[in-house]
This record gives structure tokens, C-alpha cells and sequence, in this order.
């Protein structure tokens, strides 16, 4: 997986719309874009540096969606569990529709644009969307200084129900202003078009910290399987391990849905493939989903590009056709195992 | 040095108008194999999560060598008393080794990793426990008595000097049974408390230090097998369906079995 990844982004370098790209322009094209090398004459520079920000950007939220993921399905013990059940997309998909509905529809290319303090508006909004929801489900499910999974499951659950409520409400009402129409149409469907270096150091910056927590929580979480009691009778502090955890997995998706909107089965899916290849112990699903995720959001991605050229589907849209009956199948076929965990 | 571990007493209560667990004070001395009789309801498991510090107390407290349990931390815990539960809440899909691994969570620094005395000691309970053969094992794949004795094991490894434990031969045959309240009696001669709840009269009668009589939540008799094991501390707590009798020599120890006379 590890040799994959640099490869599938150096084929999603060389596809796109406006033609193929050899190597050499590739290296030095990103070179440059470093600034580590003169530009390539004409536009082909533009083009280099738009694919390339465009794949780091995707593998970022890939695999900032699968440790999202993995995290979740650790600690609720459950592999149905997303970074969708505490709330993290639909707070973060708030607070970004918030931020267009105040800076216009232009706001979501804000941040490609000029990188100043309005175009960190949709990102920054969506973060602490997410952290709203996240906080508020905390606050409703841990009373009493202990939180137990299925509350917070059910909390999740009733809490995304009121955003989707009141996200419909915003969309509705918006439908006479056509640009914040559709720019939230968009960012509902998920983009990764038209990325730039902000957009790849936030996704970088929230998957990096998101994965400090993993030495933390690895070990804890293979203890926490054989129930709480337990685990705190072995010297696991629970609960904070359960901080982490939902700290972790809500920094993780509240940046992916901040640089690329909602993408909904990567959390869901990868951390139940790499699951299949290394077992239960979460140590290694941890550190791979990311991997994972990045390979498999950048393939389908490049995979998709490279069938349909110019009528690529956005990102949501695929991961939504795809994933969900692929993730059908693969229920239908573990129906007993899932039964079990 | 072996610990001791004190509850003074403890109250605890479920939703409702009866006390799960009502008054209680009891001490496990040093060295000691203490059991915990009851019939069903009486409140000895919950009472075996409050000296474990995993329920916290309505009212009294419990003490580990003389310091509160509620200021010790969970890793500090975890060092003193081990607990083996009578089944986990879900079996986890991991070798026996590393089921048992677990049990040096609370002395594995997380920056260092395992170290040559963590295996020392990981190898230890698997013999102390008799499961040395089942290292490679899965744990799904193991019958009621093997995870009975790998719980034991796990909680070996933790090296702790209490050892409390919840009904570890509810599902095992005869056999296996007199094996682990052996193993639960060497232990506690050598360099650990062991504290057992269990429905076992005879196996507490023959291993027994001490025995203590629970009904109601509260302590209703308390003392060495032949003080406890009487028709007339038994039989107001199970009924009169009892027969009592003595073990053959040299340990002459009483027996109780459920009679229905004819």
C-alpha cells in the first residue's frame, strides 16, 4: 500500500481533462510549486498545480476519513459506526452552510483564491460545526462523568436528525438566491476540483493531530473489546480514552468535510476492509486505515477521472453510488460475524 | 509485603427500595482465602465490584493497605488488585498470549513498551494457571474451563497481591472445578489475598481461611468453615431443603447438599 498511494497520485498527476502529462513535467512542475524549480512555460504550470493540490487533497481526506472511521468503530465496538453517527459531518456540513449563506456563494473557492481570513471562513465554520455537535452529544450523553456507548450512539443519532432538519430548512429557504444555492448543493455533494495549498495543509494539519491520539488509544481500545468493566479493572481509564477517541475522529472528519464537503462510506468502508486483512487488534487497523483511506479515495477518484473524463461525478456522489452497495454486499456476506462484534 | 483490602460499610443501591449491598464491613487479611457465600441476589458480586473499585459506593468506603480507594488511580489500582470477572462481556477474537498480555497494561509504560520482566511475567501466570500449552490459542476457541484459567492467568500477570474473584466455577465440570479452587488456595497460601464469590458451599468449606455469609445484601455470618456451615446459619438464608454431613478424614470438613426429603 505504501508504494500505491505515491503511484496513484502520480497517475492522478498525469490524467485529466486538459490532456496527459509526461514525468518529467510532472517532477518539475511540482518542483516549482514548491519553489524549488522555475515554472513550466504556459499553462501547463497552472494545470501540474492544480492536479497535484487536487490528489494530496484527496488522499489527506481519504485517509483523515478512514482514521475517522476506525476510531468510531473501535470505541462503540461496533463496525456500522461512522464518523456520521456523533454528528461530525452534519455539524461540520452546518457550519460551512452557515458560512456560505454569510459571505455568498463565492465562499467555498474563497480559500483557493486568496487564502485570506474570509476564504478560512467555510473551514473554520466547519470545524467548529463539528465540534458543536460533537460537544453537544458529549454534554447529552455523559451525564454523570461516564459515557456509554449506546446513549451516545442514540444522541448521535438524534442530534444529526435535528441538523438534517435545520440544514434542509437553510437549504430551502436559500433557493431564491441561486449562487448560495448551488454552492451549497455542491459542498453537500462533495468537491475536490479547484484545491489549493490551503486546502492541503488544513486537511494536513487535522490528520496529523487526529493521529497523535493513536499511540494513546490502540492498545486501550483492544482491552475496552471485552467490555468497559473490565478494561478499567486492567487500569484503562475509560473515559478518557473515549475523549480521545471522539477527539480524534471529529478533528479528522471536521477537516475533511472543511477542504472537500460530505463524502460519505470512506469512514464506514475502509476500516472494515483493512479490518478483514489484519484482524481486530487496533494497532495496526489505526495506522493503516489512513493508508488505506488514501489509496482508496485517490483510485476511485483517478479511476473515475480516467473513465469519464469531463463527466467525472463529484466525489459524495460516487463514494454514495459505490460505496453503499458495495458496503450492502459486504453486510449480506459478514451478516454473522457483524452479528457477533 | 501482601496487601489487605478493607470495606467498611458499604451501601449500594439499584434504582429501587432494596439495597444491593447493605452495611457491609469485611477486611481480606494477608495471605488469606476468603469466600463470599449467598444465594442468588444477595448482593456478593456487586459487593466484589465495590472492593474492586468498580462501583463506587453509595456510602462507606473501601480501603487497600490502608489508603482510600477512591485516591488511587485506575493504573495504581490495577497493580494492587486484579479482578477476574465470571465471563466478559464480549470474548475477544486474540490469542491467549495476548489476552493475557493485557494484564500488564497497568505496568507497560506506553513510551517503552514491553520489556524482558513483562515477559518473565506473562510466562509465569500462563504456567502459575496451567495454561502454558494454550498460548497460541484463540480465546473463542477455548472450552468454559480453558478462559476460566486464562482469566486467572491474566490477572496473575498483573502481579497484583489481591486477587478478587467472581464465580470462576460456574460453568466448569467437578473436575475442574477442585482444580481452580486449589489454585486459588496455593496462591493465596504463597504471596497474594484471594477473595471468591461463589455458590460453592463444599469448595468454599474444603479451601476456604475464611467464609462469609451474605443474604439481603447484608453480612449475616462470618467465619472459619465449621462456624459458618451450620443448619443453623444456612438454613434461614436457603430454606430447609439442606443436608448437611462431614467430609471424610483427615479434614473431616462440613459438606451441605440440596435435599429434597422424600
Amino acid at each position: 500500500m505504501l508504494l500505491c498511494l505515491p503511484a496513484l497520485v502520480l497517475l492522478s498527476l498525469r490524467t485529466g481533462s486538459a490532456g496527459s502529462l509526461g514525468l518529467a513535467e510532472i517532477v518539475r512542475g511540482c518542483r516549482a510549486a514548491c519553489g524549488g524549480a522555475d515554472p513550466l512555460p504556459g499553462a501547463t504550470q497552472v494545470i501540474v498545480e492544480l492536479r497535484l493540490w487536487r490528489a494530496l487533497t484527496t488522499a489527506g481526506v481519504g485517509a483523515a476519513l478512514a482514521l475517522s472511521g476506525a476510531l468510531l468503530q473501535g470505541l462503540f465496538r461496533n463496525a456500522l459506526a461512522s464518523p456520521a453517527v456523533l454528528g461530525v459531518t452534519g455539524g461540520a456540513s452546518l457550519g460551512a452552510t452557515l458560512a456560505i449563506l454569510a459571505l455568498g456563494g463565492g465562499a467555498p473557492l474563497l480559500l483557493a483564491v486568496d487564502g485570506s481570513r474570509a476564504g478560512l471562513m467555510v473551514p473554520l465554520c466547519a470545524f467548529v460545526g463539528a465540534t458543536f455537535a460533537v460537544s453537544a452529544v458529549m454534554l447529552l450523553a455523559g451525564a454523570g462523568g461516564r459515557i456509554s456507548a449506546p446513549t451516545l450512539l442514540l444522541t448521535g443519532i438524534a442530534l444529526n436528525s435535528v441538523i438534517a432538519g435545520v440544514l434542509a430548512l437553510l437549504s430551502a429557504l436559500s433557493l431564491r438566491d441561486w449562487e448560495v444555492s448551488r454552492a451549497i448543493l455542491s459542498w453537500t455533494f462533495g468537491t475536490l476540483d479547484d484545491r489549493s495549498p490551503q486546502h492541503v495543509l488544513t486537511i494536513g494539519i487535522g490528520l496529523a493531530v487526529a493521529l497523535l491520539v493513536v499511540p494513546f488509544v490502540a492498545w486501550e481500545l483492544d482491552l475496552l473489546q471485552s467490555g468497559e468493566d473490565d478494561a478499567r479493572s486492567l487500569g484503562v481509564h475509560t473515559f478518557r480514552v473515549r475523549l480521545l477517541c471522539i477527539a480524534g475522529s471529529s478533528l479528522a472528519a471536521a477537516a475533511a468535510v472543511a477542504v472537500a464537503g460530505q463524502i460519505a462510506f470512506v469512514g464506514l468502508v475502509v476500516p472494515h476492509l483493512v479490518r478483514l486483512v489484519t484482524g481486530r487488534g487496533h494497532r495496526s487497523l489505526l495506522l493503516l486505515s489512513p493508508l488505506a483511506g488514501a489509496v482508496f479515495l485517490v483510485g476511485v477518484e483517478w479511476a473515475q477521472r480516467a473513465l469519464l473524463g469531463d463527466r467525472a461525478l463529484p466525489p459524495g456522489v460516487m463514494m454514495s453510488l459505490v460505496g453503499g452497495p458495495f458496503f450492502l454486499a459486504l453486510l449480506m456476506w459478514q451478516r454473522k460475524e457483524l452479528e457477533t462484534w | 509485603m501482601v496487601s489487605s483490602l478493607r470495606g467498611d460499610d458499604l451501601v449500594y443501591e439499584h434504582p429501587g427500595p432494596v439495597r444491593a449491598v447493605d452495611g457491609v464491613s469485611l477486611e481480606l487479611r494477608p495471605g488469606e482465602l476468603l469466600v463470599i457465600l449467598g444465594p442468588n441476589g444477595s448482593g456478593k458480586s456487586t459487593l466484589l465490584r465495590l472492593l474492586g473499585g468498580l462501583l463506587r459506593p453509595a456510602r462507606g468506603s473501601v480501603l487497600c493497605d490502608g489508603r482510600s480507594m477512591s485516591s488511587i488511580g485506575l493504573r495504581e489500582r490495577a497493580r494492587m488488585l486484579a479482578v477476574v470477572p465470571q465471563s466478559l462481556a464480549t470474548m475477544p477474537e486474540t490469542s491467549v498470549a495476548a489476552f493475557v498480555t493485557g494484564g500488564r497494561y497497568a505496568r507497560i509504560s506506553p513510551w517503552r513498551g514491553p520489556q524482558a520482566r513483562d515477559a518473565r511475567a506473562i510466562g509465569y501466570a500462563l504456567e502459575a494457571a496451567d495454561v502454558g500449552d494454550l498460548g497460541n490459542r484463540r480465546m473463542t476457541d477455548l472450552s468454559g474451563g480453558q478462559r476460566q484459567r486464562v482469566l486467572v492467568a491474566r490477572a496473575l500477570a498483573q502481579e497484583a497481591q489481591v486477587l478478587l474473584v467472581d464465580e470462576p466455577t460456574a460453568a466448569l465440570d467437578l473436575e475442574h472445578q477442585v482444580r481452580v479452587f486449589a489454585m486459588l488456595a496455593r496462591l493465596a497460601d504463597h504471596e497474594r489475598s484471594v477473595l471468591v464469590v461463589t455458590h460453592d458451599v463444599n469448595l468454599a468449606s474444603q479451601f476456604a481461611d475464611r467464609v462469609l455469609l451474605l443474604a439481603g445484601g447484608r453480612l449475616v455470618a462470618g467465619g472459619v468453615p465449621d462456624e459458618v456451615l451450620r443448619r443453623e446459619v444456612l438454613e434461614p438464608v436457603y430454606g430447609p431443603h439442606l443436608h448437611f454431613g462431614r467430609m471424610p478424614p483427615p479434614d473431616q470438613r462440613p459438606f451441605v447438599i440440596p435435599w429434597l426429603r422424600a
